[in-house]
Order: C-alpha cells, then structure tokens, then sequence
C-alpha cells in the first residue's frame, strides 16, 4: 500500500544532528501537507538516544529508529540493505537525504538498487500543478539553474537537499511523535567494506577548499599580529587563508593563498581582514556565501563584496571580536 | 592489474554560458574539456601504475563524436589504451542508467580490478552513473575518495572525504569501483607536443551496435528524471529563524518584517568603537546561524 | 740567449724543448678532452655567413668592445680587462718570436740588436707596465673593496699572481740581460732603470749573468705553467671566447629556437648532454666575472637564481661528472636529471627573460636560453606548477591566459564604435589589442587611449574583434612550444585572411613575437609598435598636443622592446614631444634597464621567494622627483601601478605612453 508520506532520513554523527536535517524537515512538512501524508524521520545507527531526543521534538509525526550495530559506522550496504528494506516494508512517497557525503552516497546506493529516481543536490522541492515532484537544483558548478521532475511512475521518488541551500525554519515541536523502533535484518556477510577508524581534521592544516569557514588576512594584518588570524579562525572552527601579500611576507603558504594564483573558495563564511580586495583575491573568494569584511580604509574595493563591512582598526576589533565569541554559550544542538 | 578509468567531456564552463533550451556557450563555437575531477582519477590511476608493475589503464569515455579529445588528453597522461563509446540515438545523451549500462558492457568484456571515476561531472553533477554501474556489475562502491592505498592487489584502504576535513578509513575488496574526489590531487599538465601524439594512436570505437545494445535494452527506469526547464540563477530565497532573545525587540520585529529572504545582501559600512563593531560581528554570525564550534 | 748554453753537459735547447713538449702535451691534452666533451652535445649551425662572424668577432675582440658596453662610473674593470688584454696579446707576440723563434729555434741573433727588437722591446716595457698596475687594480677590487659580483677565490688568485709574476719576470730578463752584458736596452724604460740599478749594486758580471740565466728559465717555467693552467681554470676563456664570440647567435634576440619534435631528439634540456655543443662552449667560456649577476632581477631581488652560479654549475658538472659518457659506457646512468638536482626547479621559473645576463656578458653566454631550454622540458614531464596550469590550459581551450570567454574580447570597447576588419575590408593599420589590454581593467585604459588617438589621428584602422587569440609569447616563454606553434600558425592563418598593410600593437611582446617569431612560421608581416607609430603620427602634425603644465616623468624601458628589439628612442621621442615635459632618466635605463618582473610568463608563474621585482623597479623610480612613470607595455603598466598602491605611493602614476598623449589630445 504506496503511502503519500515523505521520509527524510537523518544526518547526525557523534550525538550531534546536521543542520541539513532540519532544512529537510522543513521542506518535508511543506510537502507532506500539499500530499495529504505524514512527515517521518529516519534515523539510522547505532546509540541513538541522543539524537532520538532532538527528532521526536521537532514537528514530525513519526521517527523511525533503526538500530543496529552494525549501522554505528556508514558503510553503503549496511545502510542502503536498511533503507531499502525499511522503504519496501512503508512505502513512502518521497525520501529525502542530505547531499553530504554520506547521504549523497547513500541516496545513489538505494535508487540504483532499486531502480528508481534520484535527483541530487537540490536547492528546492515541491510538488507542481501536475502533481509531480519537481526540483530545482544547480548545475555548471552553480552557473546555472535546472528545474527538473520525477515521473509518477518512480517509486520511491529520492531527493537529495543540499545543505545550506534552504535555511532552517523555527517550528513548534508536534504534539505527537510517533517512534517506530525498527530492528533491520543486516547480515554482517552482506557488508563488503570495512569502516578501519577515522580521522579528525586539524583546523590548522585543513585545507581550506573544504573549510566551511575561512579567516583570511592581508597587508593590513601587523605581522606581529598574525596569530589573531589563526586565533579567529581557531574559535570559528575554520581554515586560514589570506592574500599574496601574506604569502610574500611568510604569514601562509601557497595552499592558503586564495586568489587567482592561489585557490578558489566557496565557503560558507569568508572573513577577509586587513585585505583591500584586489581582484586577483576576489576572483578566488567571491562566491562565498557570507562575506565579512575588516579593514581600516572605508574605500577597500572588498566592501564592494562583503554582506557586513567593518571599518575599523583590525588590531583593536579582531581580538575582541574573539573574546565575544569565546564568551558565548557554548550551544550543544541548535534548539531543543 | 587493469584500471578502467572513467571519463566525460563537459564545456568547458570558465566561458560565459547561456541558457535557453539547452546550454551552450557564448562562444563561436564550444569549448570542451575534460572533466576535471576525471582527470584526478587518471592520476590516481597513474600512481598505483608508478608503484606496481604490470599495471595496465584503459579509459573509457561514453560521448559524441567530438569526446576522443578527452581519451587524447588521457593517453598523453600515461594510459595505455582508450575507447570511445559513441553516444548515438539508441544511447540517448544524458541518462545515467543508459550511459552506466553501456559502460558496463564494455567493462566486463574488458575484465578489470579497479573502476575509477571521478565524484561528479561539472555539468550535470549528478553522480549517477557510478552507482548504477557498480550495481550493474555487482561490485562494491566507495565514493568521496581522496586518497588510496593498494594492499597485495586484493584490496585498497582509502580514505573518504566527510564534511569538515574529517576523514573516514575503509578497506574494500577488490574488483571495486571507487569515485575519486577533486581534494585527492592535482592532474598532471600535458603538453601540447605529447597531446599531438596521442592524437595518433589507435581509439577503440564502439558504438549500440557494436555492444549489442538496443533500445530495448533500456529499461523503464531509464528516463526517470527530465529537465523541463533551465535558467540562470537567482538570488537564493533563505529562511532564517526568528533571532534569539540576545536581540532587542526593535531587532526581531525588523526581522520579521523584512521576511526573512537574503540575497547578496549588503550592509552599509560599519564604524564606531572597536567593542561595538565586534558586537556587530557577533550579532551577524548569530543571525545567520554561523556559531563557533 | 740562454737557451744556447749548456746546463750538465744537456744542451739547452734540449731542456727547451723537452720542457715545451710536456707542458705542451698536458696542455693538449686537456684541451682535447674538453673538446671531445663538446662532442656529446648536440647538433647545432653556427657556421653560416662565416665571413660576417669573422669580421663580428675581431671587432668585438681586438678592441674589446664586449668588456668597454659594460664600463659604467661605478664599475671601470672592463677598461682594466681591456688593458690586461693588449698587454697580453702583445706579450703573447713577444713570447712567439723572442722565445720561440728567438730562443727555441736559435734565431736571436737575427733580432739581437735589430730595430724591431728595440721598438718591440719599448711597446713591452709600457704594456708591463700597465698590466701591472691594471693587476694591482684587479687585486685590489677582488680582495679588498670587494664588489658583490665578484669571488675572492683561490683560481682568481693564482691567475693575478701568475700573470704579475711574469711581468716582475719580464723586467728582471731586461733588467739582468741588460746588466750582465751591459748590453744598451735603449728605449726600454723600466729595464734600462733596473739595470741601472742593478749595475750599481756592484755585483759580479759572473753573478749576473748567472741569474739572468735563472730568471730566464723561471719566467720560461711560468710561462709553461701558466699554459698548462688555462685549461684547467676559468682562464681557459682565453682559447674560447673568440670561437664563443664567433659562434654566437645571430638569429635576432627576440626568437627562441622553433623546435620540431619529430626531428629534435629530446624537447627542451634535462641533461647537460641535451645542450647543443655551443651551450656547453658557453660554459668553457664563462670567466665567472659576474656581470651576469649584477643585472638579474631575480637575482638581485633576493630570489636563489643566479646565472654566474648556473653556468659555472653546469661547466663542473660537464667537466667533473659526466666525462665517463666518453668511454661510451650506456649502462651506466647516463648523468644525472640537471634541473632538479643541479639548477632547482624554483630558479628556473624565477627567470623573467628580460635578456640582461645575455646583454652584459663579455663572452656573449646565453644564459637565458638555456632556461627557457630546461623549462621546455619541465612542461614537456608536465612539471608545472597550479598557476602555470591554469594560464596555459585556459591559452588552449580559451584563446588567452586570462580564463576569460572570447566572447567578451571586446567588452573594454563597450560603448564606443569600433572598426572591425571583418566589416571593413582593406585597411592601413591593424591594430593588435592583446589579451591583457582586452581584459585586464588597468590595461584597457591603454587600448582605448590607443582608439582615441586613432580615430583623432584618422587613421585608416581595424580591428580584429574576437577573431583575436593569444599571440602565443606567454606560453613560448613558459616553455609550452608546442601550444606557440599552434596558437601561432592559428593566428597566422587568420591575419593572412585579411587585407592590411602594417600590424600596429602596443604590447612589446606581441610585437616582438609577431616581428621576430611569426617567421618562424610562415607569418611575415610588417609590425610597428604604438611607440614608432604614434611617433610618426607627431612628426606628421597628425596629433597635436596642446600647451599644459609641467609635467616631470621618468620612461621605464619594457625589455621587449629596449633590449630585445633596439628601440630605446621613440618611445623618448614620443613623450619629449609633449610639451613641457621634464623628463629624469633612472640609474638603471636603457640596456641596463631593470625589468619590471611581469615578462617571461612571470605574471602567471608568480616566483615567490625574496622581494618583488615590480616593487624594487618602483623604488627607483620614486628616487627621481617625478610625478609620472612612463611605460609603454600593459603588463610593465599593471605590475608598476600594483607596486605604487603597496607603496602606497600616490605621488606618482605609472601610465603608458598612449594614455598620457590620449589625455592631452581630449581637450
């Protein structure tokens, strides 16, 4: 019995939930009031209290808890093994993943053993006057826009949201929540790949073409300053980069260097201080999502980029704006 | 050991595109390359041919007349043989299943122990078509991968790409198919001169025909997802959250009105004491949901 | 003559003789092994138009024009060489026909007493006398002020003390000659006096006479010796640069060497044996003056290159290591990879082929091209670095290294009409924009002042649009021959599709490229740069500049245009025309003109150790009290303006010739 519900399949990793998540439940609420069916949570693992607690508060009517340890690591057949058989025994109209290497990985798994459709990293879904799910998503590396649909005839339809794309929407928690513990039928023989162990990135030598964040200084960071450039990046969590200038005076080396001789970046936050903005450093930073830029001069061409543009002495802000941040409450998941 | 190396030509998209039914470029006439990501699987390839002898790579690529460009620039690179599978009217362009059952034809006539491909193609980034094909020949898959190990030709350990630098180590079986990540390593430049060569030498050309497939081979999965329509991007309409209670009144009520869309959306230039224009900082990093840790 | 005595019952002549054949033979030997060594390198012309070259060499050589080009107020050692070498030539002579002939073969009687003697003896004398003073001088510099150019070696050492100690000789022959057999020396002034002198010591003829005998044979031994020393030193330039010098290139500077990969055994230089045998002369020929040194930008920015260490490198290692290849012995490794482990991958991309090494130097080295040779083979492993990648891969896929679409060739013209030629037809000038001017917000000033002053002039002008590509030089100078050749013949084909008489650029490494490289390939096109052609226009009355205040300016001299082509003066001429101009010239102009940093593919390679070479190039510009730095190339104009604003240097505006006439003509 084909269901109209909408399943969004949690992102969580060491008792913390992605945010992408709840960009995903949002979405999923909206469509399952246009279908007319539930909005369910899948969660998958191992030692899942934690996690449990958070979902069963957000607006969903139903989590369903699959736990199992050999679901503590991702490995692609334990978990796609899982979902399938957990969509084959519910049915569920829609389910959405989030485009992170696990769910996009995941999501590819399940269409391809199912033989059904996907479409990847989504920036919006709906459902459109035919009736069917229609998706926008970005392609030519975000050059372009493609709004696609999935025929009826796919069953499950699977959609991957990527995150940060549709921003999180605060909602009152469901009055009910209904959990499912669902015990999956994995045979261990079945996982082909083994999870060794992992590795935890260093903030100092991450590279920052995958930093989230990026603190990046110029010519107007006293040299004797620097270290309130690592110091930032450090509190934020993000990578260091900065300009040629930087690179000329020994401050960073060549794989910081953002530019166009150095790296292109996208991350979601850019704070560029002390750096006037020349173009062959924009050209490597301006498809940051948010721009924060510091510099003493009110005529820095990076102003022209930046969504917050301070003016100020870098030496007197930046270690201050350090010690706000370290006196802010240190917040475990985004709400309860 | 044999490597098949997977890869697609897309246009080449630092030019400026338009958009209509299709994309094209504006350009006089279009400008293809490889994919870049591809191009960092055939070095990884190259590696593991650098540290075990008797390795052999083929690369394969599934596209119109036109994409032997792609098996040039991987012959200059260092693999030893190249086919093409041409994209005729049974093979419809863009559908990944078909393209994946294509390939794993040809795949499994070849024999192999190591399937690359790169993540995601520059154009569609679908990252389809990997997936179909390891289920296809039944084969594990390992996506994400930025760095890769051979242990005794029977296994590789690699390390997947998670998000924030973070890396997960696993050991998988071989024959494999793995999706290498564009962190994993720089492609090597070719020079014109070695490209001039390469352009030379013998490409296998298969067309539907030759692989024995036809239209019916295509299966109702095929054909799943269809573009109905392209356009160039518009500013991305976001949700924010109503802001906490750290915000004045005057503050949230601003928010609320101002409904919540951001575009590229600038302020003014700030100044003021060096206490209030971190605040500012605070304030901001706080609203758009950018927390420390 | 002491040469016909007898010493322990042997005759003189026999210990003469004896000791010549075996200096002679260790001489020749020597000699031979280097030129064998040449051997193993590879084919390449030289002989062509010979009587030219012999006439090149003996007019750089005889009255050493190749030292006297570099003699500048702070550094006159090339008038001290220039002295060292007449005074040895004529010793040289002397050794010949008053050793040689006169003593080893018994003819002295002949020229005893005779007026060729006297005078000879005379010439002698004075010419001792200045190589003294001019060895005095030498030491004095190497070893006391100590200029950074040059070493305080053992080898340079020892060749001043050998060459005073045969001029101390020369005289004590004389001077005991003179007073041993109270022969008259007449008009040789410094023996007459020491013999003078040593007559009046009182000591015995006998005495004398016997050692004159010993200071005969001495100066004989030295003189031995010292050909036995020249080829196992850096003196051995002596035998080699007059054959370097008649070897030397005379393709026009601003070419390299087109490369046929199915001809040419390797592309580019990895191994010291992969260098034509004139590059391995070159290094025979290096005296490790220095001069090199002192004129490189990345040297003297701080950078590790240094093209006196590289030649004398790669002489040890052709000397030292790779001689067992004689033997003919192909098992073993047949020498080692000489970028990485001899030159350093870093030094060989910190060149910015501004040409200065090869215009200093004495012997006529081209330094330079043996690094444009070994990056030849560096792109040829694929040994790039990211920048490098990403200017060359956009060249061939995009037509320019900017990764800009064609499409937008024309967006800096936006807003104003532009002739295209694809409309026009016939026309007198095609006007070359390049990719730096079609792209670069800085240098498209350049390209429209250039149409407004065409149009003002009424020039019957075209442009090619977006049919324009790269001209190719970027990736030629990185070492991508290949991707030249074919963005080249490309462009070739596309300009011979139209009707024109001049092609009209104001970049100089365009010009340069479509002037001196174009040929190469079939492309043969009268080319004049903006600097010559906005000169005509003055001196026709096409342009007219009006009266406007003083304006003091300095002229950078781009080197693709100075050194490389000649064309020192019409850019001058140009900005002399402006009226009311006071221009200043930097210390460092003309043929000694500092390169901005920017040729070479630099723009793109971006070399990162020691300063910037733009900024250093600005600083000597400000020492001037000038309002304006003139330039007449876009990447000089984009470099130097991006130095100013580091400098935060407001004063002064860096701008191209065209801008400055294109203001003044607007009003």
């Amino acid at each position: 019995m084909k269901t109209k519900d909408v399943w969004v399949v949690a992102e969580h990793s060491k008792d913390k939930v992605q945010e992408v998540t709840f960009e995903m439940l949002g979405e999923a609420r909206q469509l399952a009031e246009q279908l007319g069916g539930q909005s369910c949570i899948v969660l998958m693992g191992d030692g899942l209290a934690t996690p449990l607690r958070i979902l069963a508060n957000q607006n969903v009517d139903t989590v369903y808890v699959v736990q199992d340890p050999l679901l503590g690591d991702y490995t692609s057949d334990a978990y796609a093994s899982a979902l399938i058989s957990l969509i084959k025994e519910h049915s569920p109209y829609i389910v959405i993943l989030g485009a992170t290497a696990n769910g996009s990985d995941l999501a590819s798994a399940v269409s391809a053993r199912m033989q059904t459709g996907l479409i990847p990293g989504c920036t919006a879904l709906k459902i459109n006057d035919q009736g069917v799910l229609e998706a926008t998503r970005p392609v030519y590396q975000d050059k372009v826009y493609s709004t696609v649909v999935l025929q009826a005839t796919a069953f499950p339809r699977i959609a991957t949201i990527q995150p940060g794309a549709i921003g999180v929407e605060k909602t009152k928690p469901s009055e009910s929540v209904q959990i499912i513990e669902v015990k999956p039928n994995i045979r261990a023989e079945s996982i082909r790949t083994k999870v060794i162990g992992y590795v935890e990135a260093d903030a100092k030598t991450l590279d920052i073409a995958e930093a989230e964040i990026i603190v990046a200084g110029g010519r107007g960071v006293p040299e004797n300053d620097w270290q309130m450039v690592e110091e930032l990046a450090d509190v934020l969590g993000g990578g260091v980069g900065g300009s040629r200038m930087a690179m000329d005076d020994g401050l960073i080396t060549r794989e910081q260097l953002v530019g166009q001789s150095g790296k292109s970046v996208k991350p979601a936050l850019y704070i560029a201080i002390g750096i006037s903005g020349a173009s062959q450093h924009t050209e490597g930073m301006k498809e940051s999502e948010h721009v924060i830029a510091i510099n003493k001069d009110p005529a820095a061409p990076i102003f022209k980029l930046a969504n917050l543009s301070i003016v100020g002495d870098v030496a007197e802000v930046v270690p201050l704006l350090i010690r706000k941040l370290r006196q802010l409450p240190e917040r475990a998941e985004i709400r309860e | 050991m044999r490597i098949i190396v997977c890869m697609k030509q897309v246009l080449d998209n630092r030019v400026t595109l338009q958009v209509n039914d299709s994309v094209t470029q504006k350009e006089p006439s279009p400008v293809y390359i490889t994919n870049p990501v591809d191009r960092v699987a055939l070095q990884k390839a190259l590696e593991i041919k650098d540290l075990l002898e008797g390795t052999e790579i083929t690369a394969i690529t599934a596209g119109p007349a036109g994409a032997e460009q792609v098996l040039h620039v991987a012959l200059a690179g260092g693999a030893d043989q190249a086919i093409h599978l041409i994209k005729d009217n049974t093979l419809e362009a863009s559908d990944a299943y078909t393209t994946a059952l294509a390939l794993g034809k040809v795949c499994k006539e070849l024999g192999y122990t190591l399937i690359l491909c790169g993540q995601m193609s520059l154009d569609t980034n679908a990252a389809q078509v990997h997936a179909f094909l390891a289920e296809l020949l039944g084969i594990p898959r390992v996506t994400g991968v930025v760095r890769l190990e051979v242990i005794l030709q029977e296994r590789v350990r690699l390390w997947r790409r998670l998000e924030r630098g973070r890396r997960q180590v696993i050991e998988c079986p071989l024959p494999a198919l793995l999706t290498i990540d564009s962190l994993a390593g720089r492609p090597q430049y070719v020079s014109e001169f070695n490209l001039r060569q390469a352009a030379e030498r013998q490409i296998r050309q298969l067309t539907s025909a030759n692989m024995g497939l036809s239209q019916s081979d295509v299966g109702p999965q095929a054909f799943l997802v269809r573009v109905v329509s392209l356009s160039s991007p518009k500013p991305r309409v976001k949700k924010i959250y109503v802001p906490d209670s750290s915000m004045s009144t005057s503050q949230r009520m601003n928010y609320l009105l101002s409904g919540g869309t951001s575009g590229r959306k600038r302020s003014s230039l700030l100044e003021g004491t060096a206490d209030y224009l971190a605040s500012q900082i605070v304030e901001y990093l706080t609203k758009e949901g950018i927390k420390p840790k | 003559m002491p040469v016909s005595a007898t010493y322990w019952n042997v005759s003189g002549y026999v210990i003469f003789w004896l000791l010549f054949a075996i200096a002679f033979s260790l001489f020749a030997q020597r000699v031979y092994f280097l030129f064998r060594l040449l051997h193993l390198g590879q084919k390449e012309e030289r002989s062509e138009s010979i009587g030219h070259r012999i006439t090149a060499m003996l007019v750089d050589v005889l009255p050493q024009w190749c030292n006297l080009k570099t003699v500048t107020r702070q550094d006159l050692a090339g008038m001290g060489h220039s002295l060292l070498f007449w005074g040895f030539s004529l010793f040289l002579i002397g050794y010949i026909i008053f050793i040689g002939f006169g003593g080893g073969f018994g003819l002295s009687s002949l020229l005893e007493g005779s007026k060729f003697e006297t005078i000879y003896s005379s010439i002698l004398d004075i010419a001792g006398l200045l190589v003294i003073v001019a060895i005095v001088w030498a030491a004095i510099r190497r070893y006391i002020l100590k200029p950074f150019r040059l070493e305080a070696s053992m080898e340079a050492g020892v060749i001043l003390l050998l060459v005073f100690s045969l001029m101390v000789l020369h005289f004590c022959i004389e001077g005991f000659g003179c007073a041993a057999y109270r022969a008259q020396a007449s008009w040789s002034p410094i023996g007459t006096t020491l013999a003078y002198f040593l007559t009046g010591t009182g000591i015995s003829e006998s005495t004398l006479a016997t050692a004159y005998k010993a200071v005969w044979w001495l100066h004989y031994l030295v003189i031995l010796g010292f050909m036995v020393y020249i080829p196992y030193s850096k003196h051995l330039h002596i035998l080699v640069s007059p054959f370097n010098v008649l070897f030397k290139s005379l393709a026009s500077k601003g070419a390299l060497k087109l490369i046929d990969p199915e001809k040419d055994k390797t592309v580019g230089v990895s191994k010291i044996q992969d260098f034509t045998w004139k590059h391995l002369l070159d290094l025979y020929a290096c005296t490790v003056c220095g001069r090199c040194q002192d004129a490189c930008p990345a040297c003297l920015s701080g950078k590790p290159l240094n093209p006196k260490k590289m030649i004398q490198d790669m002489k040890r290692q052709l000397i030292v290591e790779v001689p067992y290849l004689l033997k003919g012995n192909k098992t073993v490794n047949t020498g080692c990879d000489l970028i990485t482990e001899l030159v350093g991958e870093d030094e060989i991309w910190e060149c910015t082929t501004c040409y200065a090494c090869q215009e200093v130097c004495p012997v006529i080295i081209e330094q330079m091209i043996k690094i444009t040779d070994m990056r030849r083979n560096l792109v040829e492993q694929g040994r790039v670095s990211p920048s490098v990648v990403k200017a060359l891969e956009s060249m061939r896929s995009l037509g320019n290294p900017w990764e800009q679409s064609q499409s937008s060739r024309l967006d800096w013209a936006e807003g104003r009409g532009v002739n295209l030629i694809q409309e026009r037809g016939e026309v007198e000038v095609l006007y070359w924009v390049g990719c730096t001017s079609a792209y670069d917000s800085c240098a498209q000033d350049i390209s429209r002042a250039m149409l407004s002053l065409l149009d003002k002039a009424n020039i019957n002008y075209a442009i090619l649009g977006t049919e324009e590509r790269c001209c190719g030089d970027p990736a030629r100078r990185m070492g991508e021959e290949g991707l030249f050749q074919r963005i080249a013949r490309s462009n070739i084909e596309v300009l011979k599709k139209y009707h024109f008489e001049r092609l009209l650029t104001h970049c100089p490494h365009c010009f340069n490229t479509f002037k001196n490289e174009y040929p190469q390939l079939g492309g043969q096109f009268e080319v004049v740069h903006h600097s010559q052609f906005l000169l005509e226009l003055i001196r026709a009355g096409r342009i007219k500049l009006p009266e406007e205040q003083e304006l003091r300016l300095t002229f950078h001299d781009p080197c693709y245009l100075g050194r490389y082509n000649g064309m020192y003066d019409p850019p001058r001429q140009v900005l002399q025309a402006i009226p009311k101009i006071r221009m200043a010239e930097m210390k460092l102009n003309k043929a000694k003109a500092m390169c901005c940093g920017a040729g070479g593919g630099q723009m793109w390679i971006q070399a990162e150790k020691g300063r910037r070479i733009e900024e250093m190039r600005f600083e000597q510009a400000q020492e001037l009290n000038v309002q304006i730095m003139a330039t007449a190339c876009p990447y000089c104009t984009i470099v130097l303006s991006e130095a100013g604003r580091i400098r935060g240097a407001t004063k002064i505006k860096v701008t191209d010739i065209a801008e400055l006439l294109a203001e003044r003509i607007k009003g």
